[in-house]
């Protein structure tokens, strides 16, 4: 994930990427010389030698309490990755170091920056599918590999709940309100290597279900999709139809076919201008606490083989 | 050899078509239908060019099978005179809106023995024959969850009386991809959990859930899960009657099977309407040859009341949970 934000720095003129820390040294020269930056072997020292406003961390979830909570002490702005934390007192504690005033947290729910989504949040808002009925989501991704295998271990990932599906936890709290109760079923328990799969119903408190699918481990290439029934309208996307382009050829290697700014670039770029302006992020720190919330009670419910009552925000 | 038949009522949405199959099939001597409601079974005895007959005491006395299609909860009434009578069954499913009316069915058919079957026609359709073989060769890895859907437009009349049948979309159609569950993946149904609700604008009934069913036994799946979608959330405008998903997760593949996939797609530039159109077997037919075929041969293949009360009672476990929200252990009467 580090790649990705250093790719979209380079697009982000009002951003200067001053140095690029990780404990893995050849990662610290690799992503410093994306950005033109500096390698750096841990945090303290970068921030040591250079001047640093913003550190964006894109370390494995269950480290990402120490880092904001030390950035933050040190009165500089966390852009976080999401999920905001691996347990709900980190993310607590991370909200609580925030909530002063001065250094401001934004977390990385991108998702909420995918032009198909917020099409579809405008056209609910607007009330163009009347009364939101059932909403189906499946987000689907081959298993991914970092540093030390962190994702395949689930006291510091928390599996397909907490890592992946959090996206669509978040973007249907944001689109339709607060959740009422969860149940759930998955593989968590199990004994698969680098594999996970769920299968979640939300009950919202505005009365909708949602039915979402997650497969960590697919064997195919990532896609995700969205039905969403209303009284009125049907409206569904697929990331597995055709794009603006395909490219088959045996002479040319396919280019970048995302047309535009990728979701990350505009992420980022809002959240700078977030800090520069002062200006209410699109994701709150609250919503990052809200979504963890949704996943972890969707993996109570796994454990317990009931149903979890979530009774609107905390 | 063909075998004569007759249709009991066209109450149900699926009689004419079941109809118009009868009347070109090898397998079949399709003599008439009666219907309680007289008029309409003349009507359909005229549209179909068979004879009427005044009750059903008179058809069962002149056929060897019949085809029942009246409301869920006449199935009892319908079936078990003609079972007694020496006529073989096939039933429009669910087989009955209650336990003790499939119990009294099944009775009727073995103390009688007179074939009784349900019509599940989507066992017929080839993707869905072909996806049972490709479990049952293991291509899947370890089989972790399925992932399934029937989804339809709100249907009228009496569809919509919870009286006559028995519940709304949850009823309507669950039964079809629980036997699908019981059938391609030989496992039964521990427990149902349901969220049901009413939003696409019907009055009296549910006409939307998401049921979580636990799966037990068999060499494929036992211990793991299934979703399923009986919601009737396309509009009267949708351009088709809904669909028929499941998808497979297993740890080596994923099978997506969309038997009413690659529609011919047609938009209609007077009514500014889209509409999708099926092309592929025709899964009555399929049902139908195979159900006649088993009387012709006494040897009945096909969903027995057996497996059309395992339905029932996976859809009563999905009411229950859906009162109070619990998950809710599917009770398998002997």
């Amino acid at each position: 994930m580090g790649g990705v934000h250093l790719n979209a720095y380079a697009n982000i003129p009002e951003v200067e990427v001053v140095g690029v820390a990780d404990a893995n040294w050849e990662s610290a020269v690799a992503g410093a010389g994306m950005a033109g930056a500096r390698p750096y072997a841990s945090y303290d020292e970068l921030v040591a030698a250079e001047e640093v406003e913003v550190v964006d961390v894109c370390l494995p979830t269950a480290l990402h309490k120490d880092l904001a909570l030390k950035a933050a002490g040190e009165g500089r702005h966390v852009i976080l990755e999401k999920p905001i934390a691996r347990t709900i007192d980190d993310a607590r504690e991370i909200l609580d170091a925030f909530s002063g005033g001065g250094p401001r947290l934004f977390v990385g729910h991108v998702v909420r920056f995918f032009p198909e989504y917020v099409g579809i949040k405008d056209k609910i808002e607007a009330g163009e599918l009347g009364t939101i009925g059932v909403v189906r989501t499946s987000r689907r991704s081959p298993f991914l590999t970092g540093w030390n295998d962190w994702y395949a271990d689930w006291r510091v990932s928390g599996g397909v709940l907490v890592d992946l599906l959090i996206h669509d936890f978040d973007f249907l709290r944001w689109t339709l309100g607060n959740i009422e109760r969860v149940y759930a079923r998955g593989v968590q328990g199990h004994e698969y290597n680098r594999l996970d799969y769920a299968l979640v119903t939300l009950r919202f408190e505005g009365g909708a279900i949602a039915h979402v699918e997650g497969h960590w481990g697919y064997p195919g290439p990532f896609n995700y999709s969205i039905e969403v029934a209303g009284s009125r309208a049907i409206l569904s996307a697929d990331s597995t139809e055709p794009a603006t382009m395909n490219l088959i050829s045996s002479r040319a290697e396919a280019p970048d076919l995302v047309s535009g700014k990728s979701p990350y670039e505009r992420e980022l770029a809002h959240f700078v201008r977030c800090i520069a302006t002062e200006e209410e992020p699109v994701v709150k720190p609250d919503d990052a606490y809200e979504a963890l919330r949704i996943s972890l009670a969707a993996t109570e419910s796994i454990v317990k083989g009931e149903p979890v009552t979530l009774g609107g925000q905390r | 050899m063909s075998v004569r038949v007759g249709m009991a009522s066209f109450a149900h949405v699926h009689a004419p078509a079941y109809a118009a199959v009868l009347g070109n099939l090898d397998e079949a001597d399709f003599v008439g239908l009666t219907d309680a409601d007289a008029n309409r079974g003349r009507e359909e005895a005229e549209r179909f060019g068979v004879r009427c007959f005044e009750d059903a005491d008179s058809l069962y006395g002149t056929v060897e099978a019949v085809v029942v299609c009246s409301e869920n909860k006449n199935h009892a009434r319908d079936v078990i005179p003609a079972l007694h009578g020496g006529v073989h069954v096939l039933c429009e499913k669910p087989i009955s809106t209650t336990v003790d009316d499939a119990r009294a069915i099944i009775d009727a058919s073995e103390a009688s023995g007179s074939q009784f079957r349900v019509a599940f026609p989507l066992r017929y359709l080839p993707s869905i024959v072909r996806a049972k073989e490709i479990l049952r060769e293991r291509s899947l890895g370890r089989i972790l969850a399925v992932n399934g859907t029937n989804h339809g437009q709100i249907p009228g009349g009496w569809f919509l009386d919870p009286e006559l049948a028995g519940g709304g979309a949850v009823m309507d159609h669950t039964v079809h991809l629980a036997d699908l569950l019981r059938w391609m993946l030989d496992v039964e149904i521990r427990s149902v959990y349901a969220e049901i609700d009413s939003f696409f604008g019907t009055a009296d009934t549910e006409d939307a859930a998401i049921l979580t069913l636990e799966l037990e036994g068999g060499p494929f799946a036992d211990g793991t899960f299934a979703s399923i979608d009986p919601s009737w959330s396309r509009g009267e405008g949708y351009p088709t009657w809904g669909d028929v998903t499941l998808r497979i997760s297993g740890t080596t593949g994923v099978l997506d099977v969309d038997p009413f996939a690659r529609p011919l797609r047609t938009f209609d530039h007077e009514t500014r309407a889209p509409s999708w159109s099926y092309t592929g077997e025709d899964m009555n037919e399929l049902m139908l040859a195979d159900f006649l075929r088993g009387v012709a041969e006494d040897d009945p293949t096909g969903a027995s009341g057996l497996d059309g009360l395992r339905a029932l009672e996976i859809v009563l476990a999905a009411y229950a949970s859906g009162e109070d929200h619990e998950p809710k252990k599917v009770k398998r009467t002997v």
